[in-house]
Order: C-alpha cells, then structure tokens, then sequence
C-alpha cells in the first residue's frame, strides 16, 4: 500500500496465481471427497482443519500477496487472525468441556439415576410446598412438573393441584391428556402435545389469543420427551 | 487495509465460535438440524465459484499493473458475476432452509447460522458492488482509477471474504454436519 506499490513487480507471475488456484481446486474437492468417506472418523477433523488452515495461507500469501509486502502488513493482519483463534479456541473449550450450566434451566435432571421415583402430583401434597417461593419450587418439582415449572410454561398455564401452574393466558392443562386426544381427527394425545409445542400457532383453542412463543430451543431432545410424557399422562 | 481485515477476523471468528458452540441446540427437534439442513453438494458448488472469483480478481489486479484496461474491466466482471452467482446460491439456501421451516428464530442453530452466513453475504455484497463501482469509474472517470491500487485494495478485500468462506466451508458446513444423524423427535 505504499506509492511506490504499483511502480514495482507486483506479487507472483500468472502462471503461479493459476497453480496456486489449481491446488485450491485439487484441497477443496479433497475436502469434499472426505467429508463423504466415511472411515476415518475423529481424524478427520484434524485433516480438514490442516487443509482449511493450507487455503487460508495461499490466498494470504499468493492471491493477496501478503508474502511479498512489508513483514508490517503480515503482523498487523496476523495479529486479528491469532487473536480471533484465540478466542474462539477460548469460548469453545469454555462452552464444550466445562459444566458452567445453562443460566436459563433453572434445575438440570440428575445425570444419575435417583434412588428415589419421580415425585408425582399425589405425592407432593399441596400444602406442603405451599410456603415456597416459586423459584425454589422448580428446584423441588423433578422430571416433567420441574420441566413445566422452570421452562415457564406455568406462567400461562394452570394445572390443578399444581403449585404455582395458575396462568390464565392459555387454556387449563389439568386434563391435557385425555382432551388432547379429542382435538384433532386423526392425531393422538401424544402428537397433539408435540405438535402444540413445536408449532404453536398450529392448533389455538378457541376463545385465547395465538400468543404461545415457541419454545422449542430452550429444551434438550430428553427435557422435550418428558415434558410431553409429563404432559400425556394429565388425565 | 490490513488491519481492517485483521479487525474483520475478529468479527467473523466470534460468530463462527458462537455457530459452533450452539449449532446443536435444540437441532434435532423436527429435523431442522445440521445434518439435516445442510447441503454440502450444492455449497460445494458456490464455494468453487467464490474461488473461481477470487481467481478473475487476481487476474483483475495483475491486469490493472500492467495498465491493460480491457482485461481488467473483464476480469472484473467475471468477479462481480461470479459473487452474484454465489449470492444467489445463498439465496437458494436460505430459502430453502425457511420452507424448511429453518429462520432465524426457530432455534440457536438457526440464529448462529443466518447470523455467520448473513454478515458474510452482506460482505460479499458489499465486494460486489464496491468492483462494480471500480468497473463503471474505469468507464466514466478512467483517471481516477487508473492507478491499480484501488483494484489492488478492493482484491484484497474480495479474497478476504473468500477466506472467510473457506473457514466457513470447513468448520460449519463439514466439520458442521460430520458424523450427525438426521435424528427426528419422533
């Protein structure tokens, strides 16, 4: 970039732009082609990482003719690359190998198995957490009911007997269940239950308002399933 | 420019680590996941004509040295045409992943995805109209751009979203969806 730039042989020879394009072409289908094979397995995130990082260099160096200016230039532009590695290195290895916990789900299912069953309706008397605050009540309802509580469903919601599920935005699910059945020719409890979850403006019962945000996101594939277990056994 | 570019390593490396991170969150539910989604003949394809572009703008700039205007205004356009042909692979993708039922709000892997490859289409829109300016200048002011710096800047800039792809290729779409299942709910 400096004046006396264009007065000087500029970077490589076109014949060498064309081999340097010739081995983009042979790496990138290489790429292809073992994306398809499929033996090598875990190695071949590492092959395809080498190939990536070889690319990058040859349009750097060639095609943006880093090798043949000011090593200045090189640092500047090396100094974002090994920076941006960095942190994504860092925000990866964080996210991926480390437990911090998700901050939206309030109680995480036990890895392990309990000792204990899964509590159920009968078996936590109402007035037994009555006096709890609501946000300890997610720690003490597990499996579909903590599900409900913590994901927010019970804002809308209210399910008889359940402590705090007392919302009047979206119809009453103390008989989900058995009324799910019945809504849509054709569709089982189960079905409907997933269905109204997934797509929720799909099926609005008459007299509330096509408000329910989908959620979908903010379950894990086991949360999902057993908050529609939770969900088809309300008889 | 350089650290300009430098700058811009940051920004596309933080929204590839957030994709990363996040791509299979919630993706499995009804099928709108990596794997499923994902179609690595067809960006195949546009990843060879965005190289085949970076290749016309290298043929571009070595033109512009040599002060030979014809083959610079074609080569040229072979770049723009060539990023506009990708565009429009990206459009394709995107609206097939919407009739999918794939947007930008259905889950985190729809957000990180449209984020990473929408900020990288804005760029390489960005570098078509840019040489396309170069192009039309050449036309109307041949003095102003007669110097081969200004295509020289513009090809570095137009490689570096060519880069960008490259990492995007390996890291999201195979490295992505390797080994995935397409796994339903149901």
């Amino acid at each position: 970039m400096s004046s006396d730039h264009k007065n000087r042989q500029h970077g490589a020879s076109i014949p060498a732009y064309m081999l340097v394009a010739a081995i983009l072409v042979v790496v990138t289908s290489l790429e292809v082609g073992l994306f398809y094979l499929d033996m090598i397995g875990e190695l071949m995130v590492t092959i395809m990482i080498v190939l990536s990082i070889m690319k990058f260099g040859l349009v750097i160096g060639y095609f943006m003719h880093l090798k043949f200016e000011a090593p200045l230039f090189t640092y500047f532009f090396m100094a974002g690359v090994v920076l941006a590695v960095a942190i994504s290195l860092a925000f990866l290895t964080l996210f991926t190998n480390f437990d911090i916990g998700d901050p939206n789900v309030a109680s995480p299912p036990p890895a392990t198995p309990t000792p204990y069953p899964t509590p159920t309706i009968a078996m936590i008397p109402a007035d037994s957490v009555s006096n709890v605050a609501s946000e300890d009540l997610v720690a003490v309802l597990i499996g579909g009911e903590g599900i409900f509580a913590g994901k927010g469903c019970a804002g809308c919601h209210s399910i008889d007997g359940l402590e705090g599920a007392v919302g009047q935005v979206g119809p009453n699910l103390t008989k989900i269940g058995t009324v799910a059945d019945t809504r849509v020719p054709g569709m089982n409890a189960r079905g409907y239950i997933e269905e109204s979850i997934m797509n929720p403006s799909n099926f609005v019962v008459d007299g509330f308002a096509p408000v329910m945000p989908n959620l979908m996101s903010s379950f894990n594939k086991g949360e999902f399933e057993e908050l529609v277990d939770y969900l088809e056994s309300l008889q | 420019m350089w650290t300009f570019l430098g700058s811009e390593c940051l920004f596309f490396g933080s929204l590839i680590a957030t994709h990363m991170v996040n791509r299979n969150e919630a993706g499995f539910i009804h099928g709108l996941s990596p794997a499923c989604l994902l179609d690595i003949p067809i960006t195949s394809i546009s990843t060879f004509v965005l190289l085949m572009s970076s290749v016309a703008m290298v043929l571009a700039v070595s033109a512009a040295y040599r002060f030979d205007v014809k083959q610079q205004r074609l080569w040229l356009l072979m770049t723009a045409l060539l990023g506009i042909i990708f565009l429009c692979f990206q459009a394709y993708e995107f609206q097939t992943f919407v009739n999918e039922g794939l947007t930008i709000g259905t889950n985190l892997f729809g957000s990180t995805f449209f984020t990473l490859t929408g900020f990288h289409g804005a760029h390489v829109t960005l570098g078509v109209v840019w040489i396309l300016i170069i192009l039309i200048l050449s036309y109307v002011k041949p003095d102003a751009t007669s110097n081969p710096l200004n295509t020289d800047i513009a090809g570095l800039y137009w490689h570096f979203v060519d880069i960008v792809w490259i990492v995007i290729f390996t890291v999201v779409y195979l490295i992505g969806s390797y080994g995935l299942d397409c796994g339903h709910v149901r």
